[in-house]
């Protein structure tokens, strides 16, 4: 049977122990995403939203339930199997960026094709493709420390793509931006969404989740709310012109 | 495959980012190694110069004597000698301490030592006549009153050098005797007869028989050089000699028996004893560098907590940290190798050339390829074994937690 879903969450929960202190950080979620949906994760603080990203990006483990993730339940999985679902299955833009200050941008793009076994030729040539996607085209061989905000966030973007996965997370990814990045971000998630990507963001601004096409809202560990949102805000996208080098 | 070399690459990075740290570290690695290099070059140059030394003696005899100059050897035991195998030869020679050789014109006398030597003496040492001639067979045979003696004796004595011809008077507890000199021998002050008992550089020599005549019990046979065909057995032949003579003399271990080999092994035990030992303090100071190689590896574990977890989150694997880490601390060991044996050959050279300047060995420094691919190999263990703990430190960093270090 033809899964259409990419993501499916059942009964998940995930306790942290300290000591002999438990904490329930996820009391049995459960929700369903489909592919080329756009989703936008919501809550406060302490409500578990980045205890769940965590685990959709798998880089957490489940303490009892399901999370099935393009048809592979990764509940059981070896690290190794793990890292390879990382990089073959998951996009990941994080709110400081997380770029490899030492490469360049290009390296910084092309680092999931080498942990891929991906060849040099056709590394560059993919790489090339997704910075040109996110308005990019002659920042590849600048640092990150020579880059603002939204330009380090772009590249991230970019090394999310290039190994096509199933789904892009984003956490937070306008946290460190300001108004103008965010727009520019925004609207780039939404062109990558309309060519087909699965794209889920954690936020807690209403802002971001307004341009999203459905919301799920988090309290204490359970959702509260999965709404489709009626008007999604289409943000604009102006390339800038003080990146033509 | 390039996410390998990707890991290479960072641990390079990381070793010449902190250049200070990294040569510091290297430090135990770096005294270890020339440690080693230097005590193997110089204890192979040593041994290697006393063999040369030793090579211009006649390697293949054996001397025996008595320990306390008592048993005395006598014929029969050099007859049952020379029925042993591998034997060529039996030189006998007989030292008569503290008889006096008057000084012509006037009225002192000259103390000096009488040898009585056989005619195969000149098998064992290099003899160089100044005038005259050494003893035939015919003046053993006939155990005529015939003498050679040193230069410097010659001079004392008859106030020339050459004084073959004239009769040096003897006197002392055997009576007064006066042979007649028939030849005078130059004797190089530095040599060694055979086996470090100079016979010194003033002395009187006769034919054995004539002495034994003259001398009784007393002048027979203090010491025996025994020339061998095989050098090669010469352990083996020892050991048989040995055996005759305490049986023959009813005694155990009375005779002390050494041969060149003996000796250049001797030194070579020592050599050994002296390499084994630095080496094991330089195996100390590497364990040591080692230590501090896994201490600041952990320190760049931490340091590289970030980094760390953005690689796992991109799909690096355990196995690619590992090795990122594993790398970094084999490049440091293996540059703190090859440093110190840089260093070690260095110092080797220099020391040398101090022992060949102060001492009489001269010192040939040869560059020897064993210790130096064992000190590589070496290093590069060092850095395996010291790598592996931070390396799986650094494998197994919670994804989660890396990212949020700051």
């Amino acid at each position: 049977m033809k899964n259409e879903n990419i993501i499916e969450v059942k009964g998940l929960r995930k306790i942290y122990k300290t000591g002999k202190l438990e904490f329930e950080a996820l009391r049995s979620v459960n929700f369903t995403i489909a592919k080329k949906e756009f989703v936008s994760i919501m809550g406060k603080s302490g409500s578990g939203k980045s205890t769940l990203m965590n685990i959709l990006g798998c880089l957490d483990t489940i303490s009892h339930g399901e999370y099935i993730l393009d048809g592979e339940n990764v509940a059981g999985l070896s690290a190794n199997r793990l890292a390879t679902v990382r990089n073959q299955k998951i996009g990941f833009i994080f709110q400081s960026f997380n770029l490899l200050p030492k490469l360049t941008a290009m390296q910084n793009v092309e680092l999931p094709m080498v942990y891929a076994g991906v060849k040099s030729s056709v590394r560059k040539k993919v790489a090339e493709e997704a910075l040109d996607r996110v308005g990019l085209h002659k920042w590849f061989h600048h640092r990150p420390n020579e880059m603002s905000g939204g330009q380090k966030q772009r590249v991230a973007v970019a090394r999310a793509l290039v190994n096509k996965p199933a789904i892009l997370l984003a956490d937070e990814p306008t946290g460190n931006l300001d108004t103008r990045s965010t727009e520019d971000i925004i609207a780039i998630f939404q062109q990558l969404n309309k060519d087909g990507a699965t794209i889920v963001i954690v936020t807690h601004e209403p802002e971001v989740a307004e341009h999203t096409k459905r919301t799920i809202t988090f309290k204490d560990g359970q959702i509260i709310s999965n709404e489709i949102i009626e008007n999604q805000q289409i943000a604009t996208y102006v390339p800038p012109d003080d990146w033509q080098d | 495959m390039k996410k390998y070399i990707d890991s290479i690459n960072s641990a390079i990075n990381s070793v010449l980012a902190y250049k200070l740290r990294s040569t510091l570290t290297m430090l135990g690695i770096i005294i270890g190694i020339s440690a080693v290099i230097l005590i193997t070059s110089i204890g192979d140059g040593v041994y290697r110069s006393i063999y040369a030394e030793m090579n211009e003696f006649n390697m293949s005899s054996i001397m025996a004597m008595a320990r306390n100059m008592q048993p005395t050897i006598d014929i029969e035991d050099v007859s049952a000698i020379s029925n042993l195998p591998n034997i060529l030869g039996v030189s006998t020679v007989s030292e008569i301490h503290n008889l006096y050789f008057p000084l012509r014109g006037g009225s002192e006398a000259h103390r000096d030592t009488l040898i009585g030597l056989d005619h195969n003496y000149t098998m064992i040492e290099n003899i160089s006549m100044l005038y005259g001639r050494f003893f035939s067979e015919q003046d053993f045979i006939n155990a005529s009153y015939v003498t050679v003696i040193t230069s410097t004796t010659s001079l004392d004595v008859f106030g020339t050098i050459n004084s073959v011809g004239m009769n040096l008077d003897i006197e002392g507890r055997f009576g007064r005797f006066s042979p007649l000199v028939i030849g005078i021998i130059d004797f190089d002050e530095d040599s060694l007869s055979a086996f470090g008992t100079p016979f010194g550089q003033s002395f009187a020599t006769m034919p054995a028989t004539t002495v034994a005549n003259r001398a009784g019990r007393e002048g027979i046979f203090h010491q025996i050089q025994i020339i061998l065909e095989n050098p090669t057995l010469s352990m083996a032949t020892s050991d048989q000699i040995a055996r005759l003579l305490n049986l023959r003399h009813d005694t155990e271990d009375a005779f002390m028996i050494m041969s060149l080999t003996t000796v250049v092994d001797g030194i070579d035990a020592v050599l050994m004893a002296i390499t084994a030992f630095i080496t094991f303090v330089a195996g100390i100071s590497l364990f040591v560098g080692g230590v501090g190689v896994m201490n600041i590896m952990m320190v760049t574990v931490t340091e590289r907590t970030k980094e760390i977890g953005i690689k796992k989150s991109l799909g690096a694997t355990g196995t690619l940290i590992r090795l990122q880490f594993v790398a970094e601390s084999i490049i440091i060991t293996v540059s703190g190798g090859i440093i110190g044996i840089i260093f070690g050959l260095l110092a080797a050279h220099f020391v040398a050339n101090i022992i060949t300047s102060i001492s009489p060995l001269s010192i040939n420094m040869v560059i020897a390829q064993g210790p130096i691919v064992i000190s590589v190999l070496v290093s590069i263990f060092i850095g395996v074994i010291f790598g592996v703990v931070p390396a799986g430190k650094a494998a197994n960093l919670d994804p989660v937690e890396s990212l949020r270090y700051e």
